[in-house]
C-alpha cells in the first residue's frame, strides 16, 4: 500500500483527542513527516476550531494546609500527569494570577517569575495584552471561598478563552497602572498591576508565546505587594497544542 | 450532462478512468466542492472528478445518497411514520456497516472526501481510523499506515528522553 498523502494524514491527525496531550507526541515520533504536519500553523488554526474550547488541562490551585506537606500546586486533569507545567520540572511554584488562559507563575526559589500562555487563537483572540475580560475577572470571584472560585473561574476562563470574544477596551494596562491596589476588592487591578510593572521593570514587551517559550524566565519582578492579592484557586487553561509545539518546534 | 428526470436535475460525475455515474443534483451537493460548481453554473457538462476511481466514487456517491437529507414528498411521508431519533440511529448503523472496508480503500474514501468536500464521510472515514490507531504502539501504527519509521534510533531515544512523560 503506496504512504498516505499528507493531507489525508492531516485530517486523521486533526482528530486526535486534545484533552490527552501525550498522543501528539506519540503520533509525532511515528515518522519525521507528522511533526511537520502536526506543527503547521494551518493545521493548528484547523485543529483548534475542529475541536472548539481547548481543554481544560489541570487546575493550579494556591490551597494551603495545616500539617504536612503543602500539597502539588498543579492538579492535572489528564491521564499523563507529568507532562509538562509549572513545577513538574520539581521547582518550586506559586500560581499568581490566570487571565485569558496566560498564567502568571512566581518561582519560588529564584525569585524570579514565570508567564506562562497559551497561544491566543488567531481568529478569536487579539494579542492578549492589550486585551482585558470583565467577565472572568471580577473581584467577587477572587474573594470567594477556594472551592467557589476554582469552579466559578474555570467556567469563566472557558468562555472568555475561546467561545465568545470578550469585552475589550484599549491598553488596560497603562491605564490600571495609575490606581494602586487598596485592599482586597481590587484584583484585576492589581494583576494588570503587576503585567505592567513587569514590562516597565524589563522595559520591553515581555508577554511570552508559549509555542516558543514554554516557560521562560523574567527576573527582577517586583512581586512583594502581589503576595496577597490573589488568594484562591486559579484555574489554567492550556492548550495541548503549545506543548506540542514547543518540543517540536 | 445535466438532464431532467421526473423532475429532478441530474448531474453526470466522470471518474478519470472513464466511468461516468449520473446523480441526482442534490445527492451531488452533498459535496461542497460539486455544490460550488454548481452554484457557479459550471456543471453543465460531465464533471470529472480527479483521483478518484470509479471503485472509490461509486462509494461516495453510495454514501451521499444514504445522506441526502429526505425533502419533498417521500421525505415527508418517511419523517412522518418514522422517528428523526430512529433514522439517526438506522444511518449510524449504516455508516458502520459502510466503512468496514480494507485500510486502502479507506484512505481512497478520506481523500475524495476531503476533495469533495464532504464532511459527514470525512468524519466517519477519519474518526474510524483515528479511533483505531489512538490507543495503537507506535509499531502498530506504521504498520497500519504503511509509514516508514525515518528517525534515527538516536533521534527517537532524544525525543522520548525529553517527552519523557509522554511515552510512559
Amino acid at each position: 500500500m503506496a504512504p498516505l498523502i499528507d493531507d489525508v494524514t492531516a485530517e486523521i491527525l486533526l482528530r486526535l483527542p486534545p484533552d490527552e496531550p501525550e498522543h501528539l507526541f506519540r503520533a509525532a515520533l511515528v515518522c519525521k513527516p507528522w511533526p511537520r504536519i502536526l506543527c503547521d500553523p494551518g493545521f493548528l488554526r484547523r485543529y483548534r476550531a475542529f475541536h472548539g474550547a481547548p481543554p481544560l488541562l489541570g487546575l493550579l490551585h494556591r490551597l494551603r494546609v495545616i500539617d504536612g506537606d503543602a500539597p502539588a500546586r498543579f492538579a492535572s486533569t489528564t491521564s499523563a500527569p507529568d507532562f509538562p507545567h509549572p513545577s513538574s520540572d520539581g521547582r518550586r511554584t506559586r500560581p499568581l494570577d490566570c487571565r485569558h488562559g496566560r498564567v502568571l507563575v512566581r518561582m519560588l526559589e529564584h525569585e524570579d517569575m514565570d508567564y506562562l500562555s497559551r497561544t491566543p487563537s488567531p481568529e478569536t483572540d487579539t494579542p492578549s495584552p492589550r486585551r482585558t475580560s470583565s467577565g472572568s475577572s471580577s473581584p467577587r470571584r477572587c474573594s470567594a471561598p477556594p472551592t467557589a472560585a476554582t469552579t466559578s473561574t474555570a467556567t469563566a476562563a472557558r468562555s472568555g478563552c475561546s467561545s465568545s470574544p470578550p469585552m475589550t477596551t484599549r491598553t488596560p494596562y497603562a491605564r490600571v497602572s495609575t490606581r494602586r491596589r487598596r485592599g482586597l476588592g481590587a484584583s484585576r487591578c492589581a494583576s494588570t498591576t503587576v503585567v505592567h510593572a513587569l514590562q516597565s521593570t524589563c522595559e520591553r514587551e515581555k508577554y511570552i508565546d508559549a509555542t516558543t517559550h514554554p516557560i521562560s524566565t523574567l527576573s527582577e519582578a517586583p512581586l512583594s505587594e502581589m503576595q496577597s492579592t490573589s488568594r484562591f484557586g486559579w484555574v489554567t487553561q492550556s492548550s495541548s497544542m503549545t506543548w506540542a509545539r514547543t518540543a517540536y518546534p | 450532462m445535466a438532464t431532467r428526470e421526473a423532475g429532478k436535475k441530474m448531474i453526470m460525475l466522470k471518474s478519470p478512468d472513464g466511468m461516468e455515474f449520473e446523480v441526482e443534483e442534490a445527492v451531488a451537493m452533498e459535496s461542497q466542492t460539486i455544490r460550488k460548481m454548481i452554484e457557479d453554473d459550471c456543471a453543465d457538462t460531465a464533471i470529472l472528478i480527479p483521483n478518484i476511481n470509479s471503485k472509490i466514487l461509486s462509494r461516495v456517491i453510495e454514501y451521499c445518497n444514504k445522506h441526502v437529507p429526505t425533502t419533498g414528498a417521500t421525505g415527508a411521508a418517511a419523517s412522518d411514520t418514522v422517528a428523526p431519533a430512529a433514522l439517526a440511529e438506522d444511518l449510524k448503523i449504516w455508516d458502520a456497516e459502510f466503512i468496514k472496508v480494507n485500510r486502502a480503500t479507506r484512505f481512497n474514501l478520506i481523500q475524495a472526501a476531503s476533495y469533495l468536500n464532504i464532511k459527514g464521510l470525512l468524519d466517519l472515514t477519519s474518526q474510524t481510523t483515528i479511533d483505531t490507531i489512538s490507543d495503537n504502539s507506535l509499531e502498530e501504527i506504521r504498520s497500519f499506515l504503511s509509514t516508514k519509521n525515518d528517525y534515527l534510533p538516536e533521534e527517537e531515544q532524544t525525543i522520548r528522553r525529553e517527552n519523557q512523560w509522554a511515552f510512559q
